[in-house]
C-alpha cells in the first residue's frame, strides 16, 4: 500500500533531523500540537475571561498583568488570542473535512468513469479553480450568513463551507490525475475481469493507492482555511465583534493603529501567521517526500 | 473559458438564497413598489431570458445598472480598475526582482544555509496574512517613523487637480509635468506595493527555484561546465533562459490575480481599487456590479495568458503557433 509506505517514510524522517524537510516537518508538527493543546486547554491557560470587559484600563500596553495589553473595552488581548485558536482550528477542521469528503469521491469517480461525467466535472472544477478564491469565499459566506441573527456556531459552519467550496477543486484535480494512472494497473483490470462492480473497484483497489497525494493538500487546506477565515473576519463577514477570533480582533484593532495602539492587532495577526505557518511547513515538507520535483502553487 | 466563468458567476449569484432587491431597498418598502423596481431592472423575467440578455448586453459593452444605486456604474468601475492596474504594476515591479533573487539563491546554493533561508522565506510568505503584514508596515513606516502615508492610492487633492490624460493619476502627473503630484502618488503607492510585492515574490521565488534546479541538472549544463565556461555565462545564458517559461507563467498568473483586485491589501490601505469595489458590491449584494467586476477579471486573465503565450514564442524559438 502506497499510503502505508508514505507514512513509514514520514515516521522514519521524524527520527532524524538532517535535511531541511525533516526539520520543517518537526517544527510544523510541534507548533500544530501546541495549537491544538491551546484550543483544548484555553480556559486553563487564559488568565482572564476573553469577553469580560474592563479587566484592566482600556488600551493598557503589554505589561506583566496583561501580557499582550488590553483592547478598547479593556479586554485582555492575551486571553482572546488563546481562545481565538478554537474558532480558527474549528473552521480549518470542518472545511478540510467537507472539501475532502466531496473532492476525493468526485475525483475518484470522475477519473475512473471518464466520459461525459468526467468532462463536465473537470470543466466545472477548472472554472471554480480559476475563480479568485477569496471573492468566491466572500460571496458564499455573505449569502449563507444572510439569515439575520445567526448563532456563532452556524457562522463558523458557514465560513467553513465557503472555504471548502474553494478547496474542492484542489482535491479533485490531484485525485483524478492519480486515479487515471492507478486504474491502468493490471490488478484493476483483473478485478474488473472477475466482475467486481465499479464501486468495489474504486473503493478496494483504486482509492487506497490514489489518495496519498491528498495528504499534503489537507495540510495546505488547513493553512489556507485559517488564513481565509481570518481574511473574511477582517473584511467584516462572519463572527460577531465580541467573539474571540483572530480575524475579528484584527479588524477591530486595526482601527486603533493611527492612535499608536499596535498590540490589539499585532498579536492576533502573529497567531494567524504562526498557525498558518505550522501547517504550511508540514505540507511543504510532505510534498517533498511524495515527489522531489513538484511545482507548488497556491491557488 | 471566459464564457464558462461568466455563466458560473451568473447562476451562482442567482442560486444563492436571499433577495437582492429586498436587501437594496430595505424591509419596510411595500411589495408593489419592490415589484416595480424588479420590473425596472428586468429581474422579473425568467432566469434564462435574463442570462441571454446579460450576455447580449455585455457584447455591446453594457454592464447594466447597479442594483443599489440603480444607475450605470461603468465609469466608476473603469476608474477603480485603473487604480488597481497602478497597484498591480507597482507590486509586480517589487515582486519580480525579489522573487527571482530568492529563486536564484535557493537554486544556486542548494543544500546550504542560504538556500534554506530562502526556502523558509517562501514558506513564510505563503503563510503571512497580507493584511497583517500591511498593518505592521503601517505601524513602522507610517506611525513610528512617520515617513510614509498609511493610506494608499492617489490623494484626492492630486487626483482631482491634475488634468486627466490617461486616467492613471500617477502617469497623468508625469505627463502634465506635475512632479510634486507624481512624488505624492508614488509615496502613497510604496507601502501597498511592497506589501503585495513581498507576498507574491515568495510564489515567484518558489517556482523559479524549481525551474532553475530542473534545468541545472540537464546534460548540456554539465557539458558547458566540462568545457570550462565561466559559471556566470552558464547561469545567464544556459540555465536562466531555459528556466524562464514556468517563471513567466507564474508571473502572468499573479499579475492577473492582482488586476482582479487585491481585496485584503486594498482594504488595509483604504486603496480605491477594484478589490475594495468588489468587496463593497459583494457585501451589499449588488449582483450586476459583482458580475461586471468578475467579467473584467475573466477578460484580464484571457488577455494576459494570450500575452504570455506570445512571450513564450520569443523566449523559445521552438514554439510556433
Amino acid at each position: 500500500m502506497e499510503s502505508l509506505v508514505f507514512f513509514k517514510n514520514i515516521l522514519k524522517a521524524l527520527g532524524k533531523t538532517h535535511s531541511l524537510e525533516e526539520k520543517m516537518l518537526k517544527v510544523g508538527l510541534v507548533l500544530a500540537a501546541a495549537l491544538a493543546l491551546m484550543a483544548v486547554l484555553a480556559p486553563y491557560i487564559a488568565p482572564y475571561d476573553p469577553i469580560k470587559m474592563y479587566t484592566g484600563d482600556p488600551y493598557t500596553p503589554p505589561c506583566l498583568e496583561h501580557l499582550f495589553g488590553t483592547d478598547s473595552m479593556g479586554r485582555d488581548v492575551f486571553s482572546r488570542v488563546i481562545y481565538g485558536t478554537r474558532s480558527a482550528l474549528m473552521v480549518a477542521v470542518i472545511s478540510a473535512a467537507f472539501a475532502f469528503a466531496i473532492g476525493i469521491p468526485l475525483g475518484l469517480i470522475s477519473g475512473y468513469l471518464g466520459g461525459v461525467f468526467d468532462r463536465v466535472a473537470t470543466l466545472i472544477m477548472d472554472a471554480l479553480y480559476a475563480f479568485p478564491s477569496l471573492v468566491m469565499a466572500l460571496a458564499i459566506a455573505v449569502a449563507l450568513n444572510s439569515g439575520g441573527s445567526a448563532s456563532v456556531s452556524s457562522i463558523i459552519l458557514n465560513t467553513a463551507i465557503a472555504i471548502s467550496v474553494v478547496y474542492i477543486p484542489s482535491y479533485f484535480r490531484v485525485i483524478r490525475a492519480t486515479t487515471l494512472s492507478v486504474k491502468e494497473n493490471l490488478y484493476v483490470e483483473a478485478a474488473r475481469a472477475i466482475g467486481a462492480p465499479p464501486l468495489r473497484v474504486i473503493l478496494k483497489y483504486i482509492a487506497p493507492n490514489a489518495v496519498t497525494p491528498a495528504i499534503p493538500i489537507i495540510c495546505m487546506n488547513f493553512a489556507d482555511a485559517i488564513l481565509t477565515a481570518a481574511g473574511l473576519s477582517f473584511l467584516g463577514i462572519g463572527l460577531p465583534p465580541f467573539y474571540p477570533d483572530w480575524g475579528v480582533d484584527i479588524s477591530k484593532g486595526w482601527k486603533d493603529i493611527p492612535n499608536g495602539v499596535w498590540w490589539t492587532s499585532f498579536f492576533p495577526g502573529l497567531m494567524i501567521f504562526i498557525a498558518t505557518l505550522a501547517f504550511m511547513l508540514i505540507s511543504d515538507a510532505l510534498v517533498e517526500y511524495l515527489n522531489p520535483r513538484r511545482e507548488g502553487m497556491r491557488s | 473559458m471566459v464564457i464558462i466563468l461568466l455563466t458560473l458567476v451568473f447562476f451562482i449569484l442567482r442560486i444563492l438564497p436571499g433577495d437582492p432587491v429586498r436587501v437594496a431597498v430595505g424591509p419596510k418598502l411595500p411589495p408593489e413598489y419592490v415589484e416595480k423596481i424588479r420590473h425596472e431592472l428586468g429581474l422579473d423575467k425568467p432566469v434564462i431570458v435574463q442570462y441571454f440578455e446579460y450576455l447580449w448586453n455585455l457584447l455591446h459593452g453594457d454592464f447594466g445598472k447597479s442594483l443599489i444605486t440603480r444607475r450605470p456604474f461603468a465609469d466608476e468601475l473603469i476608474d477603480r480598475f485603473k487604480a488597481s492596474i497602478e497597484l498591480a504594476v507597482a507590486s509586480i515591479i517589487v515582486a519580480i526582482p525579489l522573487g527571482l533573487f530568492i529563486g536564484d539563491v535557493s537554486a544556486k546554493y542548494e543544500g546550504r544555509p542560504l538556500a534554506h533561508l530562502a526556502r523558509l522565506f517562501t514558506v513564510a510568505t505563503y503563510s503571512i496574512p497580507v493584511f497583517w503584514l500591511g498593518i505592521i508596515f503601517q505601524v513602522i513606516f507610517g506611525i513610528w517613523l512617520g515617513i510614509l502615508p498609511i493610506t494608499g492610492g492617489p490623494p484626492p487633492m492630486v487626483k482631482y487637480s491634475v488634468r486627466p490624460i490617461t486616467g492613471f493619476t500617477t502617469l497623468d502627473c508625469l505627463l502634465n509635468g506635475d512632479f510634486m503630484g507624481f512624488a505624492e502618488c508614488i509615496r502613497h503607492l510604496i507601502l501597498p506595493a511592497v506589501t503585495l510585492g513581498i507576498v507574491i515574490s515568495g510564489i515567484i521565488g518558489k517556482v523559479s527555484r524549481n525551474a532553475l534546479v530542473e534545468v541545472m541538472r540537464l546534460d548540456y549544463v554539465t557539458a558547458a561546465r566540462a568545457r570550462g565556461l565561466p559559471e556566470k555565462i552558464i547561469h545567464d545564458r544556459y540555465v536562466f533562459r531555459n528556466a524562464l517559461i514556468p517563471i513567466i507563467t507564474i508571473i502572468g498568473l499573479q499579475l492577473a490575480l492582482l488586476l482582479g483586485g487585491a481585496i485584503l491589501t486594498e482594504t488595509t490601505f483604504d486603496y480605491p481599487g477594484l478589490g475594495t469595489y468588489l468587496k463593497d458590491a459583494v457585501l451589499s449584494r449588488d449582483y450586476t456590479v459583482v458580475q461586471a467586476a468578475i467579467t473584467l477579471y475573466a477578460v484580464m486573465v484571457a488577455v494576459i495568458s494570450f500575452i504570455v503565450d506570445i512571450v513564450y514564442a520569443f523566449l523559445d524559438p521552438r514554439i510556433r503557433y
